[in-house]
C-alpha cells in the first residue's frame, strides 16, 4: 500500500480526505473476500490502480489549474488594489464589505478600520444628505449613480472625490454597491481657485469701476475701502493722502472692523509716519507681527499695538513716480496677510491712485474754471460799468455841454445881431472868434456824439444798392457845399453790399467828405468811387488826387480825434475816420488805406456782397 | 393888452429860459409866457395848487414847452401826469430837449407828447425851432377842448 500512497499523505487536508472517504466506504456495501475468485481479486485490484492513477491524473489537473486560478487572484488582486480608482464595495446598509488600497491611500486610513464601518463615517457633514439619498437611489432603481463628495481623510484636509455607483451582488447573491471612488481634488481645487480668481476680479473690477466713476476723493476713497475688506477682510484698512508741500497726511477713509468712515479731516504731521522716504520710491513695507520689530517704534505704530493690530501692511499710492499716500491694512493675527491678500491690495491701490491723482486735478480744474470764471464775469461786470460810464459821459455830453454851449454861442449872436453896430472894430473881431470857436465845438460835440452812438442801436445787416446811397450823399454833401470845384465820378456798377443802412451813410459821407476836403492848391481836384469784386467780397475805393497822407500817419488816422493838419489850413473834428472804422467793424468789414504825398489817397471798405 | 393865450415854459436852466424869451421875442408874439423851474412847478401850476390858485392870473395854457432833465419831478414824469388826467389829456405839450436819447424818445412818445424838438445848439437854429413852433402850434394846430367830454 506503501507506493499508492501519495506524497502529500501527511498533509493535513489529504489526511481529512482520507478520513471522510474510509468513513463513506465503512458505509457501503463490502462483498465478502472469500466469494471472490483470484481472477476477480487480481481484476479489481487492476481496477484500483487505473482508478487511482486516474484520480491522481485528475488531481494533478485541479492542482494545476487551482495554481493558475491563484496567480490569476494575485494578479487580479494587485490590479485591483492598485487601481487608479479606489473601489469599495457597500452592503445594503452602507458598510464597507471589501475596499482596495488605492481607498486606504486615498484616505489614509487602514483598510481594517474601514471594512465593516459606514462609509458615511468618510464623508463631509455638509456631503452625508448627498451620498446617502445616491445610495438609496442605486438601490432602488438599479441605475448608476455619480456624485461629487468631499470625503474625509486621516491627518488631512478634506479630499474632492467623485464617486460611481453601481449595483451587483456579493457571492452569496445579495445586492451590494460597488464604488468607485476618483480623486478630483486637485481639478476641485483648480476650478475653487479659478472661481476665487473670477471672484477677486469681478471685485477689483467693480472697484475700478466705482473708483472711477466716483468724482470727489472721498467717493473714491470709500468704492475702494468697500470692495477691498471684501477681498481682505481685516482689522483695519486706511488711506491717508500726503501733501508734501504743507508736510501733512491727511487720512482720507478707513474701514475699522468693517465699519466704513469717509471724510473726517484728520490731520497729522508727515514727520510722524515712520520711514517715509522709503515709500517715496514705492517700496511695500510688510510687519508680519508688529510685537517683533525690532527697531524704535514711532506714536503710529504703538497706537496700532494697543489697538490689538500685529499685522501690518503699507502699500504706497504712487502716480507716476511720485507719491500721493499709503494704503495701509492692519490685522491683530500675526502673519495674516498672504501674498494674495497683498497682491489685492496692490492692485487697489495702482486704481486708487490714478483716480485720487484724477479727482486732485479735476479740482483743481473745477477751482481754476470757477475762478477764471469768477475773473470773467468781474472783469465783465467792470466792463459793463465803464461803457455804461462812457454812454452816460457821451449823454452828459450831449446834454450837460450843449446847454452851456447853446448859452455861449446864443448870447454871442444876440450880441453880435443886436449890438454889432455899437461895438468896435476889435470887439467885433473877439466876438467873431468866439463864435467861430464855439461852432466848432458845436461840430466835435456832435461828431462826438455820432461816434459814441454807433452800435448802440441795433445793426441790421441787409443788402444795399451801393450806387442809390453814394448818390444820395454825394448831393447831400452838394448841399452843404463841399464838392464845389471838384469832379465826382461814381463808378456805374456799384455792387449791392450786405450792410446797415446807417452804417454804411456814416461811412459814405466821411470818406467822401475827407476825399473832398484834403485837396492841393492849384490842381483840379478829383474824387472817384469806384468797386472791385473779389469772391463774395466787395472793395469799395474812395479815392482822390490830394495831399496824400505820409505813411508814418497812415495807421493814426483812424484813431479819434487824430489830426494831421491845423484848423485853420484843413477844418475837422478828427473823429470822421474813427466813425469810418468802427462802422466798419461793426459790419465785419475792413478799412484800409494806400496814400502817397502828394499824389493823393485812396481808402477801401472791403465789404460782404449780398447774396441774392 | 390882452393876449391870444399862453404857453408854460417848463426849464430849470436860466441861459435856457432866457434864450427861449429872447427867441419869443424875436418872433414877436402876442403869447403870455410862464416859465415854471421844475416838475412841480408845473404841476402845481396846471393844476392850480399853492400860489398858483388863481386862475385868473394863471391860466390855464394852450400849450406845453417841457424839458426833460429836471430836478426833482422830471419833464417825463411831469408828461405823464398831464397826460393821465382827463381834463388835461388834450392839452399839447412839446418836449423841448436837447436828449436825442432814445429812451428818451420812446417814453416821451409812449406817455403821450404831442412832439418831440431838438434844443439846437446854434441860436440861429434855435430860433428858426422856436418860430417854427410857434407857427404850427399856436397857429396852424386847432386846439384842443380841455373838458372831461367824451364822444356820444
Amino acid at each position: 500500500m506503501e507506493k499508492y500512497n501519495t506524497s502529500d499523505k501527511d498533509d493535513p487536508k489529504n489526511q481529512r480526505l482520507r478520513q471522510i472517504a474510509e468513513k463513506q466506504a465503512s458505509l457501503m456495501e463490502v462483498p465478502d473476500p472469500s466469494s471472490l475468485s483470484p481472477e476477480d481479486n487480481i481484476r479489481i485490484f487492476h481496477e484500483l490502480q487505473a482508478h487511482k492513477i486516474e484520480l491522481e491524473i485528475q488531481n494533478e489537473e485541479l492542482r494545476n489549474t487551482q495554481e493558475e486560478l491563484e496567480k490569476s487572484r494575485v494578479r487580479y488582486k494587485k490590479l485591483y488594489d492598485f487601481a487608479p480608482v479606489g473601489y469599495v464595495t457597500l452592503n445594503e446598509k452602507g458598510l464597507i464589505m471589501e475596499c482596495n488600497l488605492t481607498v486606504t491611500t486615498m484616505l489614509g486610513i487602514n483598510r481594517m478600520e474601514l471594512i465593516n464601518r459606514p462609509l458615511s463615517k468618510f464623508i463631509s457633514p455638509e456631503h452625508q444628505g448627498i451620498y446617502s439619498l445616491r445610495r438609496k437611489a442605486l438601490f432602488e432603481t438599479g441605475r448608476p449613480q455619480v456624485c461629487e463628495i468631499l470625503m474625509l481623510r486621516q491627518n488631512n484636509p478634506p479630499i474632492w472625490t467623485q464617486m460611481e455607483m453601481t449595483l451587483g451582488h456579493d457571492l452569496k447573491g445579495n445586492w451590494v454597491c460597488l464604488c468607485g471612488i476618483i480623486d478630483i481634488n486637485d481639478r476641485k481645487e483648480a476650478e475653487q481657485k479659478l472661481q476665487k480668481i473670477n471672484e477677486r476680479l469681478s471685485v477689483l473690477h467693480h472697484i475700478d469701476r466705482a473708483i472711477l466713476s466716483a468724482k470727489s476723493p472721498e467717493s473714491i476713497v470709500q468704492a475702494a475701502l468697500d470692495g477691498l475688506w471684501k477681498l481682505v477682510p481685516c482689522q483695519r484698512i486706511t488711506v491717508i493722502q500726503f501733501d508734501m508741500k504743507k508736510n501733512e497726511a491727511l487720512v482720507l477713509g478707513s474701514v475699522v472692523k468693517g465699519k466704513s468712515e469717509v471724510g473726517k479731516e484728520l490731520r497729522f504731521p508727515l514727520t510722524d509716519i515712520h520711514l517715509i522716504d522709503e515709500f517715496r520710491h514705492g517700496k511695500i513695507r510688510i510687519y508680519s507681527d508688529l510685537l517683533e520689530y525690532p527697531k524704535k517704534k514711532t506714536q503710529i505704530l504703538n497706537q496700532l499695538i494697543a489697538e490689538g493690530i500685529r499685522n501690518v501692511v503699507n502699500i504706497p499710492l504712487m502716480f507716476k513716480k511720485e507719491i500721493i499716500g499709503t494704503l495701509n491694512l492692519g490685522a491683530s493675527v500675526p502673519g495674516w496677510f498672504t501674498d494674495e491678500h497683498v497682491a489685492i491690495a496692490k492692485e487697489v491701490a495702482m486704481q486708487l491712485a490714478i483716480a485720487l491723482r484724477q479727482a486732485c486735478l479735476y479740482d483743481q480744474l473745477k477751482q481754476y474754471s470757477k475762478e477764471l470764471e469768477y475773473r470773467v464775469a468781474q472783469r465783465t461786470r467792470q466792463l459793463e460799468w465803464a461803457n455804461k460810464m462812457l454812454e452816460e459821459f457821451a449823454y452828459s455830453v450831449s446834454h450837460d455841454l450843449k446847454t452851456p454851449l447853446r448859452a455861449i454861442l446864443g448870447f454871442t449872436q444876440i450880441i453880435a445881431r443886436r449890438y454889432a453896430k455899437s461895438l468896435e472894430k476889435e470887439a467885433r473881431h473877439y466876438f467873431e472868434n468866439i463864435l467861430e470857436a464855439a461852432t466848432h465845438m458845436e461840430e466835435l460835440i456832435n461828431d462826438l456824439l455820432k461816434y459814441s452812438k454807433l452800435g448802440k442801436n441795433a445793426i441790421s445787416l441787409i443788402p444795399v444798392e451801393l450806387s442809390k446811397l453814394i448818390e444820395d450823399v454825394v448831393s447831400e454833401l452838394a448841399n452843404s457845399g463841399v464838392t464845389q470845384g471838384a469832379e465826382i465820378i461814381i463808378d456805374p456798377d456799384l455792387p449791392v453790399v450786405e450792410g446797415d443802412v446807417t452804417l454804411l451813410r456814416q461811412i459814405f459821407i466821411n470818406l467822401i467828405d475827407n476825399a473832398l476836403k484834403y485837396r492841393k492848391k492849384d490842381t483840379s481836384h478829383r474824387v472817384e468811387i469806384r468797386a472791385k469784386r473779389e469772391n463774395k467780397s466787395a472793395l469799395i475805393e474812395v479815392r482822390d488826387n490830394g495831399i496824400g497822407i505820409e505813411p508814418k500817419y497812415q495807421e493814426k488816422i483812424f484813431n479819434i480825434f487824430q489830426r494831421l493838419h491845423s484848423q485853420s489850413a484843413y477844418p475837422g473834428t478828427g473823429i470822421g475816420l474813427a466813425i469810418v472804422k468802427r462802422a466798419v467793424h461793426l459790419m465785419n468789414g475792413k478799412v484800409e488805406i494806400e496814400s502817397t504825398p502828394g499824389e493823393g489817397s485812396i481808402f477801401r471798405v472791403k465789404l460782404k456782397i449780398a447774396r441774392i | 393888452m390882452i393876449k391870444k393865450g399862453s404857453i408854460l415854459l417848463v426849464e430849470d436852466n436860466p441861459m435856457d429860459i432866457e434864450l427861449t424869451l429872447n427867441a419869443f421875442e424875436e418872433i414877436p408874439l402876442d403869447y403870455e409866457i410862464y416859465v415854471l423851474k421844475s416838475g412841480e412847478e408845473a404841476l402845481d401850476y396846471l393844476f392850480g395848487r399853492k400860489e398858483f390858485s388863481d386862475r385868473q392870473k394863471y391860466p390855464l395854457p394852450d400849450v406845453v414847452l417841457l424839458d426833460i432833465k429836471l430836478p426833482g419831478i422830471s419833464g417825463i414824469d411831469a408828461l405823464k401826469t398831464i397826460k393821465t388826467t382827463p381834463i388835461f389829456k388834450r392839452l399839447p405839450v412839446i418836449i423841448f430837449t436837447s436828449s436825442q436819447e432814445k429812451k428818451d424818445l420812446i417814453m416821451g412818445y409812449d406817455f403821450g407828447a404831442n412832439s418831440y424838438l431838438d434844443k439846437p445848439v446854434s441860436f440861429e437854429n434855435f430860433l428858426t425851432s422856436i418860430r417854427t413852433f410857434a407857427e404850427y402850434w399856436l397857429t396852424q394846430n386847432i386846439k384842443p377842448p380841455l373838458d372831461t367830454n367824451k364822444l356820444e
